[in-house]
């Protein structure tokens, strides 16, 4: 049997599309992540969402399902309320917007924490997790004001903010091009190598050189397979990542020395 | 009068090739543009608004190993991109590495680049690199294979993404592009000027999977030998430079089934270079009977 290229033409579109249409019939085509939070596996609130387990993916359309917090609530403590479609604004989205400020950071967590505050869910943020200060009317009438006082202490402006991304914007756009690509690389690898986040993997752990048994030391349960990440396993397993973050990071900066 | 409508008839042959890399090429533009798109909460209805990693049928391949110890995908890699890579490996055991030739919007736009390449090297285009050098450097995509699969699996991330210039080339508009990946694919595009396909030919580890079919694929590009004049009109319109003359079937593992060499476009005497299951000889003298 020959083939000419008017064969290969029907036969590569006939391929793609019955495969990609078959499993589609069948349900079985993903290109996303499922937006279904994981539930708490003990306690007083077991059975109920997560926040820990929203991701960077989650839109405010699908906060709102979860976990009833209203999206004009999350557009207004997150200052996207002028976005054309707070509903489907992304909770990543906010790493562009804000990122780095100071010390912390406003991103993917900063929804997580706002959440879990607005919900009364249990959660711990990391260390570095901020939130704009418009956060706090929207929670004003939720939280005592002891606990206002205790997230106040962790917001920021979000006019300085503006101020400060655009200060930063003319600096970079003043530098010169090698300057602005190198200080890019050495961010990349500073949030790459080295740094315990949420989203660090048991494989990544192990790649800087920590050992399987100080891994389960400091999370008192047996190492999780390499492609999870540290923040899933602890969910899935109902502790919060920040109660072991600290014991981690000091194991990983160990290991690194040794190095 | 015959050689030039020929050349007309082979012209539109190697037509229906840049139709369908320009439709996946488009197509998967337009995925890329409506992802953003999506994400600004302004998504063109119907079309897919998939990450690039998800509709990208080498996250398949990384992912395979998680998935047999796991059951779980690398992150920011779904089902799609497993399908995609059945979809891809029943082409290929079929066809060769069709999907590179074809599909391949990376490999599409080498080759366009290429063709001003061509223009401004004229014979020297393609084979500025020493024969001895090129021949060792095109084992260098097994080791990227072996390097991105290992750590992939070590670390449960896409670390080929970081330098991926396919990833780069359809995101170099927004914030997921890491440098390094819109470094490599500015140097694979300049490179496309003097080699055809380099990123193909010395890093892809996609391809290096693929390449491996060409040992084993149903349908091979075979080479009449009683009919060849050994023109090596072939050889020289090869884009990955295989010595298509030198044997009876091309079982060379860069071998993209572009089609190029074929009866049907280069070659001057019909049925001689032809993608068939069987040996032409064969052929020829069931007709004859």
């Amino acid at each position: 049997m020959t083939l000419r290229s008017k064969h290969i033409l029907p036969i590569v579109l006939a391929a793609f599309l019955i495969g990609i249409g078959g499993t589609i019939i069948f349900n079985l085509w993903q290109t996303t992540s499922s937006k279904v939070p994981a539930a708490y596996t003990s306690g007083e609130f077991a059975g109920e969402y997560n926040p820990g387990d929203i991701r960077g993916s989650y839109s405010f359309g699908d906060i709102e399902e979860a976990f009833a917090v209203p999206v004009a609530g999350l557009a207004e403590a997150f200052g996207v309320e002028d976005s054309e479609n707070p509903a489907a604004f992304l909770c990543k989205s906010l790493e562009e917007m804000y990122g780095q400020v100071g010390d912390g950071e406003i991103g993917t967590d900063s929804v997580r924490w706002f959440v879990a505050l607005y919900t009364g869910l249990p959660y711990t943020p990391e260390e570095d997790t901020l939130l704009p200060s418009t956060a706090l009317s929207v929670l004003q009438e939720r939280l005592s004001e002891t606990e206002l006082e205790e997230v106040k202490a962790k917001t920021v402006s979000l006019a300085g903010l503006a101020a400060a991304v655009e200060n930063e914007e003319t600096a970079k756009d003043e530098a010169a091009p090698e300057a602005a690509a190198a200080e890019q690389a050495d961010t990349h690898t500073e949030s790459e190598a080295g740094e315990v986040k949420g989203k660090t993997t048991f494989g990544e752990l192990q790649s800087w050189g920590v050992g399987k048994e100080e891994i389960e030391e400091a999370l008192g349960l047996p190492v999780g397979k390499a492609g999870v990440t540290v923040r899933d396993y602890c969910t899935e397993n109902g502790i919060e990542f920040s109660t072991v973050k600290e014991a981690l990071q000091a194991a990983v900066d160990r290991a690194m020395d040794k190095q | 009068m015959a050689k030039k409508s020929k050349t007309i008839s082979a012209r539109k042959v190697g037509n229906i090739r840049l139709i369908v890399q320009i439709f996946f090429f488009a197509l998967i533009a337009l995925i890329a543009v409506n992802h953003t798109m999506e994400e600004a909460g302004k998504a063109i209805p119907i079309l897919s608004s998939a990450s690039l990693h998800a509709v990208c049928p080498f996250g398949g391949v990384v992912s395979v190993y998680q998935f047999i110890t796991s059951g779980t995908y690398v992150r920011k890699i779904h089902s799609a991109a497993f399908i995609l890579m059945w979809i891809v490996f029943v082409l290929t055991v079929f066809l060769g590495p069709v999907f590179c030739g074809w599909v391949c919007p990376l490999g599409s736009i080498q080759e366009w680049f290429g063709k001003l390449g061509k223009k401004i090297f004229k014979r020297r285009f393609n084979r500025l690199i020493p024969y001895k050098v090129d021949r060792v450097l095109r084992y260098l995509r097994y080791l990227m294979l072996g390097w991105v699969v290992y750590m992939t699996a070590v670390t449960g991330t896409l670390v080929f993404s970081n330098i991926d210039p396919y990833f780069a080339l359809f995101n170099f508009w927004t914030s997921e592009v890491a440098i390094g990946g819109v470094i490599i694919l500015a140097v694979v595009l300049v490179l496309s000027l003097i080699v055809e396909r380099p990123f193909c030919k010395y890093a892809c580890p996609y391809g290096a999977v693929l390449g491996v079919f060409n040992l084993f694929r149903i349908f091979k590009i075979r080479r009449q030998r009683s009919t060849c004049i050994d023109c090596k009109a072939c050889d020289r319109t090869c884009p990955m430079n295989i010595p298509v003359s030198t044997g009876g079937a091309v079982r060379h593992h860069q071998c993209i089934t572009c089609l190029k060499c074929t009866s049907e476009q280069v070659c001057p005497v019909a049925n001689t270079v032809e993608l068939t299951t069987v040996k032409l000889e064969t052929l020829s003298k069931e007709a004859v009977s």
